[in-house]
């Protein structure tokens, strides 16, 4: 049964296998503590992006925001946390909030306004990129050297930027999906209707899980300014695309109801770590993007063949 | 469904006065009108001229992203798309191949990269969302490599630049080309079978399907026309400012999107046309050239332009409240 729950995350876990196996044997260098963090620290921040992606995608829509939440929070992480430990957790609050309520301001107009995620949220990438501009024009800032440490140092071969993402999975996502809300939200990613006429709210639930989205964008943020030590609001661009990439390759199900964190965040990790592979085995940086593309465009189409395979053209259809 | 809402409505307006199409014009004009309350120069010919000009850029890439969009899909390769277009076209000038081979080239190119769209979208059912994206990053890398990172210096020959920025009879041409393209996508999409198919898949895949339609290949004249659009569109540019460059494409990933959205066109798919994205185009490019013109820093334009999209799709983008 177990298997069963977690088999749609089967590709990106045996894909991030792979691509792990490949690069140690092409850098045996990087099984040393210093490379395994370095490795785990370059994906924790896409991860928890993918995260935030997750919890919208179950409801059925998509974040096009999270990117520019990532940036936002980082650039108020960076500008505001000065060196005083008592202020830097008062600012890692703050921007906790920040990130929450840039996800609930989402869901507000998403499922209040009743205008598509796509589009609303494709509105407020401008707008919080814009504020994000607003607190840090230049790229800059400064963070305390503890708080750096803290996230992205290591014990031995454990990354410490592992251990802040099984907090967050463990002290937040869990929890939420094993609540009423995330059966809710899995409910009305399934079906609407079904959702509505059961007693679910839908638009609360909405609203919910884009707000959540929010709080997980801003933990990815935080975790990108302790790795950078550094802001930069329209750092996050690319987390948007990459995240709903990771998390369709992790086996969630783009309009909704189906999918679990294992393979998002499996996901993540393998499509950051593609990156040191191709860089590893000294690949042109020209050709970097086009193997990254095309990686990505192959793995896609493969991971769809096995269940076009196993359905009737019709089932594709309707989904 | 709709009947129901529709008789709910306390207050009977027409119906043609509650589509998105008529609040979209009934928009640009008064948009239009406030801007040129606040500064007259925007009614002046010279300034209206320059919006059409601008807008056919938009308005010729909303062509293919209408069409697209009203299957239910989206097209979100244009910027790499048109970049390596009209890189591949520069390169073929600058080697000393004829305006019109390059320029066939080039559109020969943007159309098979909307057929590989829909190799992925329609045989490989993965949403449109992701694989047209993966399709950007795939002609990203192809245009770094073919270019090493150093688009080709170029003469550009008169007749692209015209294209771009030329005028006939003092109307742009580039304007002239946006007519061309705006009346072939009203052919297209209200006097051919194609364009009833474009409008089913939208609203029920699977009826057309079982009707005998083959929707793979409707899929694959959808995006094929989104790619040759956004090559034209990648021409035009290259007239438009008289050389290629690494960031020519980046404007028009979400905005011609946005334009399509604006014109009442549902992104869900099945319903809306390219008479709406006519006024979408506008919209966006006063809407860009007020914030310009406006003493404000990036950061507030980037605020403002996102608000007033939101602020019109509260206005008429609005979901019907499902009544069951």
């Amino acid at each position: 049964m177990i298997i069963e729950r977690y088999y749609s995350s089967l590709t990106a876990v045996i894909g991030l296998v792979l691509l792990a196996i490949l690069f140690a044997y092409i850098q045996p260098m990087i099984l040393s503590p210093f490379g395994v963090t370095m490795s785990a620290n370059q994906g924790t921040t896409l991860a928890l992006a993918a995260l935030a992606q997750l919890v919208v995608v179950l409801t059925g829509g998509v974040d096009l925001s999270v990117g520019a939440m990532v940036g936002l929070t980082n650039a108020i992480a960076a500008t505001y946390m000065g060196t005083h430990p008592a202020i830097a957790t008062l600012v890692i609050i703050g921007t906790l909030f920040a990130g929450t309520l840039a996800g609930f301001v989402n869901g507000l107009i998403v499922a209040y306004g009743r205008i598509q995620p796509i589009i609303v949220t494709l509105a407020t990438l401008y707008i919080y990129t814009g504020i994000g501009l607003v607190v840090r024009p230049q790229p800059g800032g400064s963070v305390p050297s503890g708080f750096a440490n803290a996230l992205t140092g290591s014990w031995g071969y454990l990354p410490y930027g592992l251990i802040f993402l099984l907090v967050v999975v463990g002290v937040a996502w869990v929890p939420l999906m094993r609540s009423r809300l995330g059966r809710a939200i899995k409910a009305v990613g399934d079906n609407r209707n079904g959702a509505r006429v059961s007693g679910i709210s839908v638009a609360r639930t909405e609203l919910w899980a884009y707000t959540a989205g929010g709080f997980f964008a801003a933990c990815a943020g935080i975790f990108l300014t302790a790795q950078t030590t550094s802001g930069d609001p329209t750092i996050g661009t690319s987390y948007t695309l990459n995240s709903v990439a990771a998390v369709v390759f992790g086996g969630a199900v783009l309009g909704g109801g189906r999918g679990v964190a294992l393979g998002p965040i499996c996901g993540a990790y393998f499509l950051s770590l593609l990156i040191s592979v191709l860089f590893a085995s000294g690949v042109s940086p020209f050709y970097q993007n086009l193997l990254q593309g095309a990686i990505l465009v192959i793995v896609l189409a493969a991971a769809n063949v096995w269940r076009l395979r196993t359905r009737h053209w019709l089932n594709v259809m309707s989904n | 469904m709709n009947n129901v809402s529709e008789s709910k409505r306390a207050v009977a307006l027409p119906s043609w006065l509650l589509q998105g199409v008529t609040i979209s014009y009934i928009l640009l004009v008064v948009l239009f009108a406030l801007a040129a309350a606040i500064n007259p120069h925007y009614a002046s010919w010279d300034n209206i001229r320059n919006l059409l000009q601008i807008g056919a850029f938009i308005g010729v890439i909303a062509v293919g992203q209408t069409l697209v969009i009203i299957t239910g899909q989206i097209d979100l390769s244009v910027p790499w798309n048109l970049t390596f277009s009209a890189i591949l076209m520069a390169t073929l000038i600058s080697h000393g191949t004829s305006t019109p081979v390059a320029i066939a080239a080039a559109l020969a190119s943007g159309t098979l990269v909307g057929m590989f769209n829909s190799i992925g979208t329609a045989i490989f059912r993965i949403h449109s969302l992701v694989w047209t994206l993966g399709t950007n990053a795939l002609m990203q890398g192809a245009t770094l490599v073919y270019t090493h990172a150093q688009p080709p210096k170029v003469d550009v020959p008169p007749f692209i630049r015209a294209l771009g920025a030329g005028n006939l009879w003092g109307i742009p041409v580039p304007l002239m080309v946006w007519i061309v393209a705006a009346i072939f996508a009203l052919v297209i999409l209200h006097q051919t079978r194609f364009g009833r198919y474009l409008y089913a898949i939208g609203n029920n895949e699977s009826a057309l399907f079982l009707s005998g339609v083959d929707s793979r290949k409707v899929y694959l004249g959808a995006y094929a026309i989104s790619g040759f659009c956004a090559a034209l569109a990648g021409i035009m540019l290259t007239g438009y400012s008289s050389q290629t460059y690494l960031g020519m494409g980046s404007d028009y990933l979400l905005v011609p999107v946005a334009a399509v959205i604006i014109g009442g066109t549902n992104i869900m798919g099945g319903s809306g046309g390219y008479l709406g994205s006519i006024s979408g185009a506008m919209i966006v490019v006063l809407l860009q050239s007020v914030l310009s013109t406006v003493q404000i820093q990036e950061a507030g334009k980037n605020i403002i332009f996102g608000s007033i999209i939101i602020v019109l799709l509260l206005l008429y983008g609005r979901e019907k409240l499902s009544t069951h």
